[in-house]
């Protein structure tokens, strides 16, 4: 069995008049990853880009992306349903021949044989790519799905509203990890896959890192065997979500994805978890104010696990005018807000650099430097750091440097999302 | 569905009882104090608007007799810790006991209640005896005070092993907890016996702490004449680590009308002096309340003074045209709607004052 629970951390004291109420809700699950009678189905789909692109380098990245997809289906589970998709102008099947495969030694072999024998040619139509992945997805309805998805270049044999369409027509059907191999490929359209498809995006800088890569993310898929979670958030008459965001381990904003359930109440999907995941969430509400002395929940926290809906915590209002208490800092909020705003001048940074402006690009990627200096993102530091010389990452003071890889500077937008977590200790 | 009142089976889509006429929907869900929505949820927030459902102490009424108290947890803490526990003997005596269960130690709210009704009780079955036995009943009450502090010490102390502490919602939250500094429970007292007698008033009075009691007429004082603290923090309290529960104890006769204030410094730090409370309760006795509504007046001056603590008022009048039942079911006042069902007033016979009744905030355990 698997137990969710969800935990508040928030400063419930509001100063007279104010109507803004910030928390973060942890959601943990424990247990086995197994909910109610028992396992679920799932589907594993690899969709793989074979455009002509792949096989410049000599073939070096296509023989990269094979080693690394036979890696990966030697990952997936006895009994997973399975596909493997070549992606180009079109989309086509690689393994099986049509429809899914069931997942066991002798498929998992011919899958490797039939991945071997894919020739690299042709364009880049992702949309279809997706489409085709629906498609095999809507075979298993109520299964598990995940969907890895790889590319090494833009979207160019289609228009945006034939990829924005697939996306949407995918959204519920299965969950999407998207990864950029090398630095031709456009970190939006794969940012904007991911997001709606409630998965990750990344660079893969080199062929060589592939391998690892494919083989983590399909183990990663198989732990995560409990399908459909969603929280539940119920706020008072007159009031509003401003935001609900995930924060860690990504920065995620979910605002958007409210389903309504009634007119206080509204789900965010959250995707399928593990039996042992921990992720945060910041939400804010804006509630009709209270007088000084009044107690008001700005939130009820429920978790929805597979259909069924389960108390978790409460986000409270209390009205004082007692300063002591109205002006305490919540350390989770404060730290979540500040990993928000390092994401936020990440982006302003390297915009700015490419349209030119040094200056604008020095103060905020001075200023990321200093906020993911004071809240432990080391790994951002070091990305930072191909980008920019710091000279004193306490105060952000930061040179642009001339010569930056585009691979560094495309690790760095792309991973601008992954947070830290607040230290707890 | 069964009647909570009657025991009748009504039809389920009933909302009022086929038989008695009882509010059935009543029993699921009481309207919200905010909003009126009849939608409370499970957790104690209204369904609609949000709004926290006061508990049972939040906001409290007594009349026993000719004797009336208020207890309100006031504007800044988030629960009330001041315990009243008050009656009116058969011989017309009166008993008023006022508990401030000290906020920095959980529990205190238990120890507060626990300590008053232990008091009252045994003053009550005192005097009664002596009223029985035909002996003068002020003689022995400085007696019967220390024996009274002594059962109420016994209590606060004993509350230690209560576990069952107020607890704000039925779901687990995050935030400060009720401040707990880590000692056991405890509490403030003052207990006032009024004998009336021929026009005059015999006060015996029993005090640990920084509760008071002030006797406003022709002639005015303070009957708790000096406060158990030292720079502000109590030096005698009761309960389980007090190292001084001994009460100072006085007794007084004062002459002609007057009226008899027994509080909890949630009261008298807005008006410490006799003078100052009297001014207090002269101007809202101008405006025509005696009784409950002058108790009540007294709270909300405490409230509209800033409600720092919580605050807790017992009232008694020799006077004439004193009326303890001013304000009852007095539908337009915020803090009466604020109260519930057990803090309700009981016994609204005009012939009452002859029984002995007794009421203390039902602790609902």
């Amino acid at each position: 069995m698997t137990s969710f629970t969800a935990e508040v951390f928030q400063n419930e004291f509001l100063p007279a008049g104010a109507d803004t109420v910030d928390a973060v809700v942890t959601v943990q699950s424990t247990g086995d990853g197994v909910v109610g009678t028992g396992r679920t189905d799932a589907v594993e789909m690899i969709v793989i880009d074979t455009s002509g692109s792949m096989q410049e380098e000599g073939g070096r990245k296509m023989r990269a992306a094979k080693a690394a997809t036979q890696a990966a289906i030697d990952t997936i589970d006895d009994g997973v349903y399975f596909a493997i998709v070549g992606g180009n102008a079109g989309a086509y099947m690689i393994y099986p021949h049509e429809g899914l495969a069931i997942s066991s030694a002798g498929t998992r072999d011919e899958a490797k044989n039939m991945v071997n024998r894919v020739q690299a040619n042709g364009g880049t139509a992702i949309g279809t790519w997706l489409k085709a992945a629906g498609y095999l997805a809507g075979l298993r309805p109520g299964a598990i799905a995940h969907c890895l998805l790889l590319t090494d270049g833009k979207n160019q044999h289609e228009e945006d509203w034939v990829l924005d369409g697939a996306i949407a027509s995918c959204v519920g059907l299965f969950q999407c990890d998207a990864r950029g191999l090398g630095s031709d490929w456009d970190i939006d359209e794969m940012r904007k896959i991911a997001t709606a498809l409630l998965g990750t995006v990344d660079i893969i800088p080199r062929p060589e890192d592939m391998e690892a890569e494919f083989t983590r993310l399909t183990e990663a898929a198989m732990g995560k065997q409990i399908g459909s979670v969603a929280l539940r958030l119920w706020t008072p008459k007159g009031s509003a979500s401003e935001f609900v965001k995930q924060v860690a381990p990504t920065l995620e904003d979910l605002t958007h994805s409210a389903q309504s359930v009634n007119p206080l109440t509204n789900d965010y999907p959250l995707g399928s978890w593990a039996g042992e995941e921990e992720r945060d969430y910041h939400v804010r509400i804006r509630i009709p104010t209270g007088n000084v002395g009044d107690e008001r929940l700005a939130a009820r926290v429920m978790l929805v696990i597979d259909g069924v809906d389960q108390p978790a915590a409460l986000v409270r209002a209390i009205w004082t005018d007692d300063e002591r208490l109205s002006t305490r800092i919540n350390r989770e909020v404060a730290h979540y807000t500040g990993q928000a705003e390092l994401a936020g001048v990440i982006a302003e940074g390297l915009a700015a650099r490419d349209a030119g402006d040094q200056a604008t690009a020095t103060v905020k990627l001075g200023r990321a430097v200093q906020i993911a200096h004071q809240a432990g993102n080391g790994d951002t530091v070091r990305l930072l750091q191909k980008v920019v010389d710091v000279d004193d990452p306490a105060t952000g003071t930061v040179r642009l440097r001339r010569q930056v890889d585009k691979a560094d500077e495309m690790a760095l937008d792309v991973r601008s999302t992954r947070t830290v977590r607040v230290n707890r200790g | 569905m069964i009647c909570a009142s009657c025991g009748e089976d009504n039809p389920d889509d009933a909302k009022w009882c086929e038989a008695c006429g009882h509010d059935l929907l009543s029993v699921l869900s009481p309207p919200c104090v905010a909003c009126g929505e009849r939608e409370v949820g499970p957790d104690g927030y209204c369904l609609s608007c949000g709004h926290k459902q006061p508990a049972e102490r939040d906001h409290q009424e007594y009349r026993e007799g000719t004797v009336v108290a208020v207890s309100d947890r006031g504007r800044r803490h988030r629960q009330n810790e001041d315990a009243v526990a008050i009656a009116t003997t058969a011989g017309g005596v009166a008993v008023l006991v006022v508990c401030d269960g000290v906020s920095t130690t959980a529990g205190s709210a238990r120890a507060s209640l626990r300590a008053a009704a232990a008091a009252r009780d045994l003053l009550v079955a005192g005097i009664d005896a002596a009223d029985e036995a035909g002996a003068d009943v002020t003689a022995d009450l400085p007696e019967l005070l220390t024996r009274a502090v002594a059962a109420a010490q016994v209590e606060a102390s004993a509350s230690v092993d209560d576990q069952e502490l107020v607890s704000t919602s039925v779901l687990a939250t995050t935030g400060p907890a009720p401040t707990d500094h880590g000692g056991p429970p405890s509490s403030t007292f003052v207990a006032v016996v009024a004998t009336p007698d021929d026009g005059d008033v015999e006060l015996a009075t029993a005090w640990v702490g920084d509760s008071r009691a002030y006797w406003l007429g022709e002639d005015m004082r303070r009957l708790t004449p000096v406060d158990h603290e030292l720079q502000g923090s109590l030096i005698r309290w009761l309960g389980a680590d007090s190292v001084d529960p001994t009460p100072d104890i006085e007794t007084v006769r004062m002459s002609g009308p007057g009226r008899l204030v027994v509080c909890s410094d949630g009261l008298w730090r807005y008006a410490a002096e006799p003078r100052e409370l009297d001014e207090v309760v002269r101007r809202l006795m101008e405006d025509g309340r005696t009784g409950l509504d002058l108790a009540s007046g007294l709270v909300d001056f405490a409230n509209d003074a800033g409600g720092h603590d919580n605050i807790t008022v017992a009232l008694w009048s020799n006077s004439p045209d004193w009326a303890p039942g001013a304000g009852d079911g007095d539908g337009d006042d915020e803090a009466d709607e604020a109260g519930n069902e057990a803090a309700a007033v009981v016994g609204d016979e005009a012939d009452e004052a002859g029984d002995e009744n007794e009421e203390t905030a039902d602790d609902g355990g």
